[in-house]
Formats: structure tokens, C-alpha cells, sequence
């Protein structure tokens, strides 16, 4: 899953054309990623889930861009747990 | 919202600033080297010269040849065109610019009506400082005085047009707000200064060229120190980074005891370089985006007051004429914007430069650009590694000191952070070595047909086109400083932070590591060539 990720006000917001998601946090807004991925089945029969999250650099202000056009990129890993782990990944 | 999900490597090619300083830097470049085919295609560059209101008997420096095209000089096959220009150089240049850099700001989607109203005032108030700058009260050199009819100038050389645009931009960014504010579609010093910066890449592969024309041996000497000056200025930026970063962040945690993110954000802010540095950081520690927007306002404010401090304090106080290359590095690895840095290297070349040629009574003197290539070398040395240092960080940031499961950093980001317009500066520096090494024949007389044709070329992109886009340059930068903004109260310590870092950490460390790699460099004297 490709998503683009923001900083609105206190939240950061990961969204594509289909879903959004926001969080205080980057943990609060990962683990609601996570639980759409469980819960929508993507990590069924896979063994891990991608969510690849490309900052909108468009909301760094204009007259920073010309010294820097490029904020930050992430990508957030959701492992299935086998039943002997408990490494604080969610089980599908 | 933008979604940006289909981002690719070749990403922001045509609609990025870095992009476009390596299509406008290597456009005009490669345009140049039709001379090699007796086509001149670039010889209406504007240029200015020394002038005076009255012109003594038998002297120079009248008001009608205060500015020319360099084809004039220096083409091979269309001087007799480019002789008629004269003053209209000026509008050639404004016009043929206007349409590059205009489709420049096309393509990254600025508001054109804006960008063109903005290009040209700030377009014409250059040219007019670069006019009032080369008065021969500012400009003229000592030994040069009785040419002018003067007992006495200040013998600033070029500086003084680029102090006096420093001035115009910075009243109009400091008094006239509403009218920065206008002009700020324009006012791009880092759009320019890496423009710059390019065809200062094509200047250090022209020096051997240049000085091959004087003796075969000066050449080979310029080559050596060129090559010398990229080994020493990475060297030199690697121990700094070392030391740098650590040094601010304890000063930071310990000292101003600020927030860790905060801290780190600064640290690089001040220590690395500047403002794409805080950004980069900002991103690899994961901090709110205003964390970084906050200390790159002051980065830039910072890099503008040492660009009107350190030029001088290297001329006057130390290390001055002894030792120029370790004041260019340390220059380089001391102000922390690209522009404000080249913009400081090359008003320290200009003021050396003189200085010596006065201590010594004209009987040394030195090649213009080295100097500004010192400076230039150490700063883009840590451009390239801000990429790789923000991957570090964020490694560090998300694996051990905020582990988050299942977050890992995608290895394109020291892509994504490498600043392209090094790409231009290298290939039109190797380009034209590898024209001097290979069919130039190392400045031996079989080649040097051929190098007269490139030099004819590239002297309008390394003279005239680099200091045009130097000057735009310092004008843009006194438009975009706010000095309010250190008085902001939500810097607070930030600013006490930055202060004390820079002038008591940074700027001497810059100066121990430069002297370190760079002392006993000589620059070659041409004296007996020029006079």
C-alpha cells in the first residue's frame, strides 16, 4: 500500500485516493494501519504487509523548498506473528 | 491533498530547483563549447568595467563602455558582432535569461506574471549596483588608480558591487516588506547561487586551460592544486562532520538543555549545512516539520551576518594573505547556506586577492576563482553528504534511540537528499579536463588552437554568466533575510544556541580542521603574465 503522509495542525495524516488515516503520533498513526491490515485481510496468507508512506513535501513553505525540496519517507513493515513471538506485532 | 505515491528516481527533474541550476548551468555550458565549431552562440554575456564620470587624458573609464558583451573580447569568430553591443549586452542578457529561467519557473508551476515582474526588477537593480559597484572609487585596485584620474579608491574590486547589492536586498527585505514580499517569486539565491556554482565547476576545469596559455608548467600547476583542493576538502569535511555534530548536540542537551529532537535539528542546522540540513534531519528524527522550519529561519539569518563578518575577519585578522586556501575551506565548512557561503568565498577571493597584489607592489599576483573554489569545494563536499548523514541519523532514530517495529528507512532517500546541481559542477569541470588532457594535449602548442576556441566558449560561462548569477545571488539573499525573525520570541534559545555554537565552536574548529588540510597550498603567481 503507497500513502501519502502529512502534518496537519497536531496530527500526522497518511491517506492515498481510497483511505486516510491520522494520528498524534507516528506510533498512534501506525498502529491504526496496522489494525486496517489485519482487519481487511491484506495480511492474509503473506507472511508481511509493505505500507510505504511518502511525505508531501509540498507542505514544507515555499521559501524553504529552495534550499531543500525533500522531508522525509517511510515504510512501515506489518509482520504475521507466529504464535511463539511476541515482538508487539499484530496478529492477522 | 497531493498524492505523491508514484514517486520515482527521476522524480523532480523538471520541476525542481536543483534540477533546473543543472539544465540552466549545463545548457549555457554546452552551448559554449560550439566554439569548438567556430559557433558563438554565447559571446552577448554582459560584463561590466571599471568607470569614472570624467576620463583623465590618456586614461580610461568611460560610461558608454561601462558594460560590453564578453564576445567582444574574447570571441573567435563573432567579435565584430558582439563589439556593436555594447550597453545593450545588458537587455540581450536580461532577455535570454528572462526566457530560460521563465521556462524554468513553468515547469515547477511558479506564478509566472509574478516570477517575470520579480525577475526583472531584481534583474535591473542588479545590474545597477554592479554599475554603481564598479565605479573606480569602489573598484579600482592601486596600481590602477592613475588611470582612472584618482589619488585615491577603496580598491574593493568586484566586492564592492556585491556588498552594495547585499545592501539594496537587505533594506528592501528589512524596510519594504510588502515589496520583498512581491519580489519573492523571484528572489531564488539558492535557484542562482547553484547556477553559479555549476559554472564555477567550469572554471576550475578552465584555470588549466587559462594558465597554460601563460607556460605549459602553470597548467600542470593549476590541475595539481585543483585536484589537491577536492582530496583536502573532502578530507577536511569528513573530520569536521565528526566533530561538528556531536560538539552542537551536547551544547544543545547539555548546556540549553533543549528537547532531544529539537537538539538534533539544530545540530545539524548549524553544524552541517544549514537549512536542507535541519530539513533532512528533521525527517530522519521524525520531528514535527516546524521544528525544522524554525531553524532554518535562522540559519539564513545567521548565514547572511557571517557573510558580512568572516570575509573580512580572514583578510584582515587571520589567516589573510599567508594562507588563503585554509580561509576558503574554512569558509566553506563555517557558513551554512550554499549561497551565503560561495557568496562569502568569492568576496574573500576578491579581497586576497587585492590585498596581496597591494602588500606586495603588484609583484604577486592571483588567478581570480581558486580561492572561491576553496570555499565552494569544502561546502559541496557536505552537500553530498547530507544525504548520506541524514540516512545514518534516521537509521540511528528509527532503530535505536525511538525503535518503532516494522519501520525501516528506504535506502532512495540518499538519492532523494543528494543536491543534483553537484552533478553539473563535476561534469563541467571534467569536461574540460578531459578536453585539456586529451585534445588540448596538457596546454602543449599542438593543442593549444583548440583550447583557444574553448577558452573563446567558456569565458562568458565561467566570467560573465557566473559572477551575473553571483551578484542575483547576493541581492535575492538581502531580499529573503528578515532580521525581525531573530527577534521572534518562539527562538528563544535557539538563537543563543546558534550564536555560541557558531562563533565559539564551529567557526574556530572550521579553522583548526581547514588549516590542518589545507595549510602550505600556494596559489600560483601569474604576476609576470598579467602585467
Amino acid at each position: 500500500m503507497d500513502l501519502t503522509l502529512s502534518y496537519r495542525g497536531n496530527k500526522w495524516i497518511a491517506h492515498n485516493d481510497k483511505m486516510s488515516f491520522s494520528g498524534t503520533t507516528l506510533d498512534d498513526l501506525d498502529d491504526k494501519i496496522k489494525t486496517f491490515v489485519v482487519k481487511s485481510g491484506l495480511l492474509k496468507n503473506k507472511n508481511m504487509y509493505k505500507v510505504k508512506m511518502y511525505f508531501n513535501n509540498a507542505e514544507i513553505p515555499a521559501w524553504i523548498r529552495q534550499y531543500a525540496q525533500h522531508y522525509f519517507n517511510r515504510v512501515l513493515i506489518i509482520k504475521a506473528r507466529r504464535e511463539d513471538e511476541n515482538d508487539g506485532f499484530i496478529k492477522p | 491533498m497531493t498524492d505523491l505515491s508514484n514517486r520515482k528516481w527521476y522524480t523532480g527533474m523538471l520541476t525542481q530547483e536543483d534540477w533546473w541550476a543543472v539544465w540552466l548551468g549545463l545548457g549555457f555550458f554546452f552551448i559554449s563549447l560550439l566554439n569548438i565549431w567556430g559557433i558563438d552562440l554565447v559571446g552577448w554575456v554582459t560584463y561590466p568595467t571599471k568607470w569614472v564620470f570624467h576620463v583623465p587624458e590618456g586614461g580610461k573609464g568611460a560610461i558608454s563602455h561601462a558594460f560590453y558583451a564578453l564576445g567582444k573580447k574574447y570571441s573567435l569568430t563573432a567579435k565584430g558582432f558582439y563589439s556593436k553591443l555594447g550597453w545593450w549586452s545588458v537587455i540581450w542578457t536580461y532577455v535570454i535569461f528572462g526566457i530560460a529561467t521563465t521556462i524554468g519557473a513553468i515547469c515547477m508551476k511558479w506564478d509566472i506574471k509574478r516570477f517575470v515582474a520579480g525577475w526583472t526588477i531584481i534583474y535591473f537593480l542588479t545590474i545597477a549596483t554592479w554599475f554603481v559597484g564598479h565605479h573606480a572609487f569602489f573598484a579600482a585596485t592601486k596600481v590602477n588608480w592613475h588611470k582612472y584620474g584618482l589619488n585615491f579608491a577603496l580598491s574593493l574590486g568586484g566586492g564592492a558591487s556585491f556588498i552594495l547589492a547585499l545592501i539594496v536586498g537587505l533594506i528592501i527585505g528589512n524596510f519594504f516588506k510588502g515589496f520583498a514580499n512581491y519580489l519573492s517569486e523571484a528572489a531564488k539565491p539558492e535557484w542562482y547561487i547553484k547556477t553559479a556554482i555549476v559554472y564555477l565547476g567550469a572554471k576550475l576545469g578552465y584555470l588549466p586551460i587559462k594558465l597554460s596559455g601563460f607556460s605549459q608548467k602553470l597548467g600542470k600547476v593549476a590541475t595539481k592544486l585543483t585536484f589537491e583542493l577536492f582530496i583536502a576538502g573532502a578530507a577536511a569535511t569528513v573530520v569536521a562532520y565528526m566533530i561538528f555534530w556531536p560538539g552542537i548536540y551536547v551544547i544543545a542537551r547539555k548546556i540549553f538543555k533543549l528537547p532531544r529532537k529539537t537538539a538534533a535539528v539544530l545540530g545539524s542546522g548549524i553544524s552541517i549545512c544549514g537549512v536542507s540540513a535541519a530539513v533532512a534531519t528533521g525527517g530522519a528524527v521524525r520531528a514535527r516539520p516546524v521544528v525544522s522550519i524554525m531553524v532554518s529561519a535562522l540559519v539564513v539569518v545567521w548565514a547572511v551576518i557571517e557573510l558580512i563578518i568572516l570575509p573580512g575577519f580572514f583578510t584582515h585578522i587571520w589567516p589573510g594573505t599567508k594562507d588563503p586556501l585554509v580561509a576558503g575551506a574554512a569558509m566553506g565548512m563555517s557558513v551554512k547556506t550554499d549561497g551565503a557561503d560561495a557568496a562569502a568565498g568569492e568576496l574573500l577571493d576578491i579581497f586576497l586577492r587585492n590585498k596581496v597584489q597591494v602588500e606586495t607592489n603588484g609583484q604577486v599576483v592571483w588567478p581570480e576563482g581558486i580561492i572561491t573554489a576553496s570555499a565552494v569545494m569544502t561546502k559541496i563536499w557536505i552537500d553530498v553528504f547530507i544525504g548520506i548523514w541524514a540516512f545514518i541519523l534516521a537509521m540511528v532514530w528509527v532503530y535505536k534511540v525511538e525503535r518503532r517495529p516494522g519501520e525501516y528507512v528506504p535506502p532512495s532517500e540518499v538519492w532523494h537528499r543528494f543536491p543534483k546541481f553537484v552533478i553539473g559542477y563535476f561534469v563541467a569541470w571534467l569536461v574540460l579536463l578531459a578536453i585539456f588532457f586529451g585534445p588540448g594535449h596538457k596546454g602543449a602548442p599542438e593543442g593549444m588552437a583548440l583550447l583557444k576556441s574553448v577558452k573563446a566558449g567558456v569565458v562568458p560561462v565561467e566570467k560573465g554568466m557566473r559572477k551575473l548569477f553571483f551578484m542575483l545571488t547576493f541581492m535575492s539573499l538581502g531580499i529573503i533575510t528578515d532580521f525581525r525573525k531573530l527577534k521572534e520570541c518562539q527562538f528563544g534559545k535557539m538563537v543563543w544556541v546558534y550564536f555560541v555554537g557558531l562563533f565559539l565552536f564551529i567557526i574556530p574548529v572550521a579553522i583548526i580542521v581547514a588549516y590542518i588540510f589545507h595549510h602550505g597550498m600556494q596559489l600560483p603567481n601569474i604576476a609576470q603574465y598579467v602585467q
